[in-house]
């Protein structure tokens, strides 16, 4: 078991790796997901997140894209031709769906605002920051690579 | 929110804490589907294990048509032959009773065997020898002075050669004849030193095989059983093998086996001790083959 002690010159956050279930770009800081639905915004940049998390033992954590990195431990479904992830299990109640592309026509494809229990559905294809097209394909690409990543891991063997 | 996104972002410092106490290892079961190179090798192998199978049927049956499978029936099997050589002599006079037949044309002497003692000798009986009732030849041999056919002379064995089926076994007083290509009446006879040969069938079970080897016309001799009286049969003329086979089968004899050297000088003696002699006493002493030739002897 492993926690992460994160500290800055206002907090210090204690967390156990496997509780994250995702860590997205906000801009310059990032939005840390636990498996209870805590939602933390920390004022750093997502690399730091990257780099500490490759220092794992048991590093459990991917990156999707520019502003995701995902706990493989609670990925259920990656869906290509949807452009959909969803992550469940662990403590969560509600799994939590991501899209790639934006449907104009999908009530889903919204942002929704943190204390929204019903459903969460994010936007990882980064659209705010400009260039639609570009940040599709990007997302479409960084599915797939998941998708293939996780198809080709040994299966562990702890015995 | 907002404030917060407009402000410089921080360098933090992070820490990775571990769980010092062992963790229980984490049991994962493999539900791993199968690569297609490992597909490949379970069929390879399977093929591989069907390919040994057959194999392996093939040679069984092989090896059941070659010692199972002789193509007649059987009257007498080696274990049966064993328990008769095991039992005690029977106590009869020795004598040679000869009497004559002929049955589908094939004219015959038969030679019943009572109350004497059989072994092969490498010398050929003196005709002064009065403990000599009866001889004759037993198995083939070839130019190269080796037999053909298995022989087994007082516990030694000479040659061993299982293709002629046919056999007679000499131990004690008892003598016996079948048919078989077992070695084990050859095996038991060898360890108590007595003496073996092999020659091919004329009659098994009252039957004859289906075809014979050797077409010509000469003369023919035989040992053969009817119930447990031995005989020794020679015809008068030269007869094929299986006009023979077929006359002994006629006349009622169970088991029959072939004896080589079917002109050559033999005697007898009858209850009283006078010698009668079989073929052209011209030919005796044999000196051609002197001390290769394996002499059945019958004495008393």
């Amino acid at each position: 078991m492993e926690w992460l002690r994160i500290s800055t010159s206002a907090e210090l956050v204690r967390v156990a790796t496997d509780e994250i279930v995702y860590v997205r770009a906000d801009g310059n800081y990032c939005d840390l997901v636990l498996t209870n639905g805590t939602r933390r915004k920390m004022t750093f940049q997502l690399h730091f997140f990257e780099e500490i998390f490759q220092q794992l033992q048991n590093n459990t954590f991917v990156r999707v894209g520019r502003s995701l990195i995902v706990n493989k431990r609670y990925i259920f479904v990656i869906n290509l031709p949807e452009q959909q992830l969803i992550l469940s299990g662990g403590d969560m109640k509600e799994p939590i769906v991501f899209y790639g592309q934006p449907k104009a026509d999908s009530p889903q494809n919204v942002f929704v605002k943190p204390n929204d229990q019903s459903q969460t559905c994010l936007d990882f294809g980064m659209a705010r920051k400009g260039g639609i097209k570009s940040n599709i394909t990007l997302a479409r690409e960084g599915l797939k690579q998941l998708k293939e990543l996780l198809e080709n891991e040994k299966p562990v063997d702890n015995g | 929110m907002d404030e917060l996104n407009k402000q410089k972002p921080e360098v933090p410092i992070i820490i990775i804490e571990r769980d010092e106490q062992p963790q229980p290892q984490e049991v994962v079961t493999k539900a791993v589907a199968p690569s297609r190179k490992q597909k490949w090798l379970k069929r390879f192998l399977a093929l591989v294990a069907i390919g040994c199978l057959m194999v392996a049927i093939l040679a069984g049956y092989y090896f059941w048509n070659y010692y199972y499978n002789i193509g007649v029936s059987v009257s007498v099997t080696p274990e049966q032959n064993i328990e008769k050589l095991q039992k005690p002599a029977k106590q009869e006079t020795p004598e040679v009773v000869m009497t004559s037949d002929s049955i589908l044309g094939v004219a015959m002497d038969f030679y019943a065997i009572n109350g004497l003692k059989a072994s092969i000798q490498f010398e050929e009986p003196d005709t002064a020898d009065t403990s000599v009732y009866l001889y004759c030849r037993s198995v083939d041999h070839k130019a190269d002075s080796t037999y053909i056919g298995t022989l087994v002379v007082n516990g030694e064995e000479r040659q061993s050669d299982t293709h002629r089926l046919g056999y007679m076994a000499m131990l004690g007083g008892n003598s016996v004849i079948g048919i078989s290509r077992s070695e084990k009446v050859k095996d038991y006879v060898q360890e108590h030193g007595g003496s073996f040969f092999r020659q091919f069938i004329l009659v098994s079970n009252g039957d004859i095989p289906g075809r014979f080897f050797l077409h010509g016309k000469v003369e023919r001799r035989a040992i053969g059983r009817i119930d447990d009286q031995l005989y020794f049969i020679a015809t008068r003329h030269k007869e094929t093998l299986w006009d023979f086979a077929d006359a002994l089968r006629e006349y009622g004899f169970i088991d029959a086996i072939y004896i080589t050297g079917g002109a050559d000088y033999v005697f007898y003696r009858d209850k009283d001790g006078f010698r009668h002699d079989i073929g052209d006493k011209s030919d005796y002493p044999h000196t051609k083959w002197k001390g290769i030739i394996p002499w059945l002897v019958f004495r008393n």
